[in-house]
């Protein structure tokens, strides 16, 4: 302990500077405490930002012109069902809903991912390799393009609003409306696009898991359910809760989802509740919206401490890593084998690649849902016109060439951004994992993946509007997107770096080699595949993204948004001919990451599907 | 010493915070030299005016508009533009406009935002909301209004839409599909309260949609609450409403038992666009739709225009419009496109010179005029609709013969935009319309 040095003359505040300025070029020396403060500050700056945006917000009136005087009506006004009859409706209903939402969900993802994660990994399956390629595409695919598909597919004269989509149309069968609309179909898609979770999660677990317990309890003569339920999932319980937690946050903010299966019958939940009141009445209900939001982020910290109390401490490896290569796989017998691979093909080909079919089908539809104007071709290649608004085929439309050339800038640089900083910090905590700094610069980079996308998107609008950023949309759209982003890589660098021995890089130390060098010639080598999954991650999500760039730029920023303006300006065919391109992109560019270096999202998210 | 340091970045970081939230630029000031420009702009010809907006621009000047309309930026708008500027200067190049869109109530924050932070970017917005105009832009007297003497001086302009200037009118209006139903009749506005139409009256949720909203806060207007009454009478025998319901409103009882009653039965959709694809598709729903999205219903075998029916045209709609409504109440809600200027514009000229060609010019503002539902606030630009059902001569899609603006205000009675009307009467309606829309 360095005794304290009392400040009485200038020589002293030499001799104290002098030990400072030691101090700081020691501490500074050392790569990962530089990296820790570096990031520290900006990630403080880049939350303090949306919280204080947020406060601001829900503690003042509404003002036409700079801040309203201080005020508790907008708590009131959401909070206090006895004394507001607009609480109810926009604020305990909705919230009832989504957490009712979310737990569905959960169960769901689980049982979808859960269930072939395991046919995968323990048992003799056919078509594994098909199956564990195809069941992340829910995952890759925007949110609402599953909702999309529901829609289309199963929308019937007996809902609200409804007319015969494409199953009616085609059997006759009129959906009921609780299938196609409302709490039901929400989870059920959030269940589904989250499934990829669970199934990478417990994958890991699954395929790496000591056999020998199973086989004891089966040489003792225990059934094969109690062996299921009394050894294998008490194995899988930090990774369903890690699972659960992660799909439980993700879906009580999920908006896309709910827009299109929620909205057309008024039913809302906490995050389309959110964006109406944020967006809609000129800006005069935004401190409404913003309680809403403070309270989403407060469930999203409340999860993140569960999660942190599950999954912190070093248990989790401790259960999995045993490897005793000893994998026992359950045996399906000769005809189950065959009979549950294709039941698993068809269900997952219809709901990972059935919306691709859908969307793809409906560019070439004249009106949407419509087959009986026949099929045709002019939203791809048509030269002239096709709506009012002189729109033209897809190839040629210079307005969709601009929206997708900036998606790709935007999600290429986000990427290389949020990569290359979750990177850095993922490295530098795993160096420094005692300290309570790095702890605290863990929690805030993992911070943004709690702020809900609109909220956050709003406040860096406001924040570019502000600072006269209206001409450099790009750069805010960066800065936010890398900042939402940097929990998903820091976390896949994390994971990896936490695998990785110091003693490898002490190595290059003892060798003289500078910190850059052993970066790039050790370190990055060894975990190439997670750490390239970390750069993939963001760029996928970006691509995707909707939600996060809502507020930034024109509607033609990036390719997602002018999706939205085709679809409200009426061009539908063309809105779904965009939509297939921009998954199968995102397709191409994943298969490809993962046939030039191996890595792949599930790896990211720290698994292995391969199995 | 660490926690203070802690503490002191904490502080400092919060503070920077706050400061870029409040604004980092001056305080607003209108530019004397903008305001000169449109004072001189108003007096010049069309070629005047031209020639000094291309010596502004210049080889390295471009224009930055920002609208709600992704029309006024297509290629015929922007070549006109161009090639009317290098008639004077011909080293005014093709990117000397930039035409951005996106949402009303962004529009509104961008510009807000710059002109506050003495940001110079846009120097132009084409935009709608009455409610927001008037608040945002005219009440703070941030945005500058310019009136083109082409068009002042024009015959037949009506000049109530000189000030906040506006391109056209808008129409939003009642439609049905009728499909199958040859029965199904909307004759006057309350039919939408009725109960039977629950969850068949597709239309955008009014939190979403300014417009619609600020039609709600019109229709609380004495002279509309008085059509709505006289409506009422005409509809008491075959209405399910009680109007009795609502008389803690006095007088405005007919006003909100209707707004009340349209929202219970309302489906939302996040667009019009939307609302009409789904309402071709459903026979025996109701829109509360932009006219011109008709357009966008495509022919085949299930779903035609044929089908559907503007209430206040009635089925049999010719070229030669009824010449009375066939629906009680108001026939739409005519509401405007706006064009103002930035008061810290850096091409004012310019400015004023594209504002002058897309509502003086024909060819500009053809690329408004397709549609039903738009009317220039120039008349000699209009194009005849009358007959934009006739395929061959033959009357084929009665709900296109488009009659005049003139014929919606007049004969069809329809509830006009006033800004400075609606932002008066916002706050009052809010907490009702809320609470509509909360318990539905």
């Amino acid at each position: 302990m360095t005794k304290k040095l009392k400040v009485k003359s200038p020589k002293d505040f030499s001799k104290w500077f002098k030990r400072g300025a030691n101090g700081a070029i020691t501490f500074f020396g050392v790569p990962a405490n530089t990296i820790l403060v570096v990031f520290g500050v900006i990630l403080l700056l880049l939350n303090i930002a949306p919280i204080v945006s947020l406060l601001v917000k829900a503690f003042t009136e509404y003002s036409t012109v700079g801040y309203g005087k201080f005020t508790w009506d907008n708590f009131k006004a959401i909070f206090d069902w006895a004394g507001s009859d607009t609480s109810v409706g926009f604020f305990w209903r909705p919230f009832g809903r989504s957490l009712l939402i979310s737990v569905l969900a959960c169960v769901f993802s689980v049982l979808f991912g859960g269930l072939t994660a395991y046919l995968i990994a323990r048992t003799n399956l056919k078509f594994k390799r098909f199956i564990s390629a195809v069941f992340i595409f829910p995952y890759i695919m925007p949110q609402w393009t599953l909702a999309m598909f529901w829609k289309n597919l199963f929308i019937s004269t007996n809902c609200t609003a409804g007319y015969a989509g494409e199953l009616q149309a085609l059997t006759g069968i009129a959906m009921p409306e609780w299938w196609v609309f409302g709490m039901f179909p929400i989870a059920l898609v959030l269940g589904l696009h989250y499934a990829p979770f669970a199934y990478i999660l417990l994958g890991g677990v699954l395929q790496n898991m000591d056999s020998n317990l199973e086989e004891a309890a089966s040489i003792l003569g225990i059934p094969r359910w109690k062996c299921f339920f009394k050894i294998t999932l008490p194995m899988l319980k930090p990774a369903i809760l890690s699972t659960v937690l992660l799909v439980f946050s993700s879906a009580m903010s999920s908006y896309s989802v709910a827009v299109k299966l929620g909205n057309p019958i008024n039913y809302y939940v906490l995050a389309t509740q959110m964006q109406a009141l944020i967006t809609g009445s000129g800006g005069m209900l935004a401190g409404w919206g913003s309680v809403v939001a403070i309270v989403m982020i407060v469930i999203g910290v409340f999860l993140l401490i569960l999660n942190q109390l599950q999954t912190g401490s070093r248990k989790q490896f401790t259960t999995v890593t045993g490897k005793s290569g000893q994998i026992s796989k359950n045996n399906l017998g000769k005809a189950g084998k065959w009979i549950v691979g294709i039941v698993m093909s068809f269900a997952v080909a219809f709901f990972c690649i059935g919306p691709m079919v859908s969307f793809f089908l409906e560019s070439l539809l004249w009106n949407p849902g419509d087959f009986s104007g026949g099929l045709t071709f002019r939203a791809w290649t048509s030269k002239t016109p096709i709506s009012t608004n002189d729109f033209v085929g897809f190839f040629f439309e210079k307005k969709v060439g601009a929206a997708l050339k900036g998606s790709i800038v935007l999600s290429v640089v986000c990427a290389l951004s949020a990569g290359a900083s979750g990177f850095l910090i993922g490295y530098a905590i795993s160096k420094k994992r005692k300290s309570k700094y790095s702890g605290f610069v863990n929690g805030l980079a993992f911070f943004p993946y709690l702020l809900p996308s609109i909220a956050l998107s709003q406040c860096f609008y406001l924040l570019g509007v502000n600072m006269g950023l209206t001409g450099a949309w790009m750069l805010v759209g960066i800065v936010l997107g890398t900042i939402k982003y940097i929990p998903m890589a820091s976390r896949s660098s994390l994971n990896a770096m936490m695998q990785l021995s110091n003693e490898i890089e002490e190595a290059g130390i003892i060798q003289g080699i500078p910190w850059w060098k052993r970066m790039l010639r050790i370190v990055f080598p060894i975990q190439k595949a997670a750490i390239i999954s970390g750069f993939l991650l963001p760029f996928i999500s970006c691509m995707r993204e909707y939600d996060l760039f809502v507020f930034i730029g024109s509607d033609q920023f990036t390719l997602t948004r002018f999706m939205f303006q085709l679809g409200s300006d009426g061009v539908p065919a063309l809105e779904n001919a965009a939509n297939f391109v921009l998954i199968a992109i995102i397709l191409l560019v994943n298969w490809l990451t993962n046939l030039l270096t191996g890595a792949s999202i599930d790896k990211g998210l720290g698994g292995k599907t391969n199995a | 010493m660490k926690k203070l340091l802690c503490i002191g970045l904490v502080t400092l970081l919060v503070v920077t915070a706050l400061v870029c939230m409040v604004g980092c630029g001056n305080k607003f000031e209108p530019d004397p030299k903008v305001l000169e420009a449109i004072k001189d702009a108003e007096t010049l010809s069309h070629d005047e005016l031209f020639k000094k907006a291309a010596d502004e621009l210049g080889a390295n000047g471009q224009l930055r508009i920002l609208a709600t309309t992704s029309r006024g930026g297509k290629d015929t708008v922007k070549n006109l533009f161009i090639s009317e500027l290098q008639k004077h200067n011909s080293a005014v190049t093709a990117n000397a406009l930039k035409y951005d869109t996106t949402v009303d109530g962004q529009i509104y924050t961008t510009l807000q935002g710059e002109i506050e932070a003495g940001v110079q970017n846009y120097c132009g917005m084409v935009t709608q909301d009455g409610y927001q105009l008037q608040t945002k832009g005219l009440d703070t007297g941030y945005y500058l209004n310019f009136v083109p003497k082409t068009w002042k001086e024009a015959q037949g302009v009506d000049l109530s839409a000189s000030d906040p200037f506006a391109l056209q009118y808008n129409f939003k209006t009642w439609m049905y599909n009728n499909k199958g139903k040859a029965d199904m009749v909307i004759d006057n506005v309350w039919d939408v309260t009725h109960s039977q139409y629950k969850g068949k009256i597709f239309t955008m949720d009014p939190r979403n949609e300014n417009v619609n909203m600020d039609w709600l806060v019109q229709l609380t207007t004495d002279d509309q609450n008085a059509a709505l009454k006289e409506a009422w009478e005409d509809a008491s025998k075959t209405t399910d409403v009680n109007i009795e319901d609502y008389s803690k409103y006095g007088d405005k009882k007919y006003a909100y038992a209707f707004i009340g009653k349209f929202i219970e039965n309302a489906v939302f959709y996040g667009d019009d666009g939307e609302a009409m694809t789904n309402l071709a598709k459903t026979p025996g729903a109701i829109g509360w739709i932009v006219y011109s999205k008709i357009m966008k219903v495509e022919e085949s075998a299930e779903i035609s225009k044929k089908n559907i029916v503007i209430a206040a045209l009635g089925k049999d709609n010719s070229k030669d419009a009824p010449t009375a409504s066939a629906i009680k109440g108001f026939a739409g809600f005519m509401y405007k496109h706006y064009l103002q200027v930035m008061p810290n514009c850096k091409y004012p000229y310019a400015t004023c010179a594209f504002f002058e060609l897309i509502s003086t010019n024909s060819t500009a503002y053809s690329v408004w005029a397709g549609d039903p539902g738009d009317y220039p606030t120039l008349p000699s630009i209009n194009k005849d609709r009358t007959q934009g059902g006739y395929v061959e001569g033959v009357n084929t899609y009665p709900a296109l013969n488009d009659p005049s603006s003139t014929w919606w205000i007049n004969t069809g009675k329809a509830v006009v935009e006033n800004p400075a009307t609606i932002a008066s009467n916002y706050k009052t309606l809010q907490p009702f319309l809320l609470s509509a829309i909360a318990n539905k």
